[in-house]
């Protein structure tokens, strides 16, 4: 199972959807006129009680801003949009092997 | 304190198996398959923090591995390598067993707190734990006291019996899914033979004192 953590300054809302192998977050309710600053970092991905930051190069995000509608690699949110996490069982064992050897 | 009935959930113990599936590196020994878990590794910390609140609050652990038994072992404690660390005790806890197979692990009353193993002075030679000194009966000191015929026959037929000589039983474990065995560290133990050879599969801790 997948968790998120989030460390959230602002009003950015947040409607989260994990699955065994994806995960999908909503970011939501930015005034990009009153709250220019606002922002979400999501500092940690778990998948079965283990920290897997290299989970974040498997993410994308689809934002409303114009200039930045698609990203990669998002752990620092600042637009409303559309970010989500998709990897495989065998993503995972070569996370470790990376990690481990 | 001799064991910890559910210690891991039927789900941890799952959990242990798949941990195993997605390493890089297992060991054979000739005995066993072994799988280091990393367990002082960041990524595992919240693994670690589930574990260690599991045991009694003076204790820290040293050691997590994963083993995949194919056969029996040999004698040996579970004691320091190179330095005495305040050795606690070790938890044994099996993740996988066969229905139609006993399990058990024997402790003897002899004690060792550098850990040492008699493999070759049982017959299974260079087999097995590979790190642990090889000692042999009388180096240590053991007497010649005829070991207990009646649990060599019903446990430890793959020794040599001459070799068990001076030995004498504390305690047998009976395996359980998800029971926590627990002997100090010191103590001499053994796995008993069994019958189906890839049918079993244990998570082992051992600790200190803090």
């Amino acid at each position: 199972m997948i968790e998120l953590e989030f460390k959230n300054n602002g009003s950015l809302q947040t409607k989260v959807t994990c699955n065994n192998y994806d995960a999908t977050v909503e970011f939501f309710g930015k005034n990009y006129v009153k709250n220019t600053a606002d922002y979400v970092i999501i500092s940690n991905i778990y998948f079965k009680d283990l920290i897997l930051p290299e989970l974040f190069e498997f993410t994308t995000m689809i934002t409303d801003n114009k200039d930045y509608l698609n990203l990669t690699n998002v752990n620092y949110v600042s637009f409303n949009g559309i970010w989500q996490l998709n990897f495989t069982e065998e993503d995972i064992k070569l996370i470790m092997k990376k990690k481990l050897t | 304190m001799k064991q910890i009935d559910k210690f891991f959930s039927k789900e941890e113990c799952d959990w242990f198996l798949w941990y195993h599936s997605i390493l890089p590196e297992t060991r054979n020994n000739g005995q066993r398959l072994l799988t280091l878990t990393h367990f002082n590794q960041p990524f595992f910390s919240r693994k670690l923090a589930q574990l260690q609140k599991k045991l009694p609050q003076n204790e820290q652990i040293t050691t997590v591995n994963i083993n995949f038994d194919y056969s029996a072992g040999g004698v040996h404690s579970d004691g320091y390598i190179d330095e005495n660390n305040n050795i606690a005790n070790s938890y044994l806890i099996p993740i996988k067993v066969h229905d139609a197979d006993a399990y058990y692990t024997i402790i003897f009353k002899q004690k060792s707190p550098k850990a040492v193993t008699f493999n070759e002075e049982l017959g299974l030679g260079s087999k097995g734990i590979t790190t642990y000194k090889q000692t042999t009966r009388k180096e240590y000191g053991l007497a010649n006291t005829p070991f207990d015929k009646e649990v060599y026959n019903k446990y430890l037929t793959h020794l040599d019996y001459s070799g068990l000589g001076g030995f004498t039983v504390d305690y047998i474990h009976k395996w359980k899914l998800g029971d926590a065995m627990i002997w100090p560290r010191e103590n001499f133990h053994v796995s008993a033979n069994f019958t189906n050879k890839d049918s079993r599969a244990s998570v082992l801790i051992t600790t200190r004192y803090k």
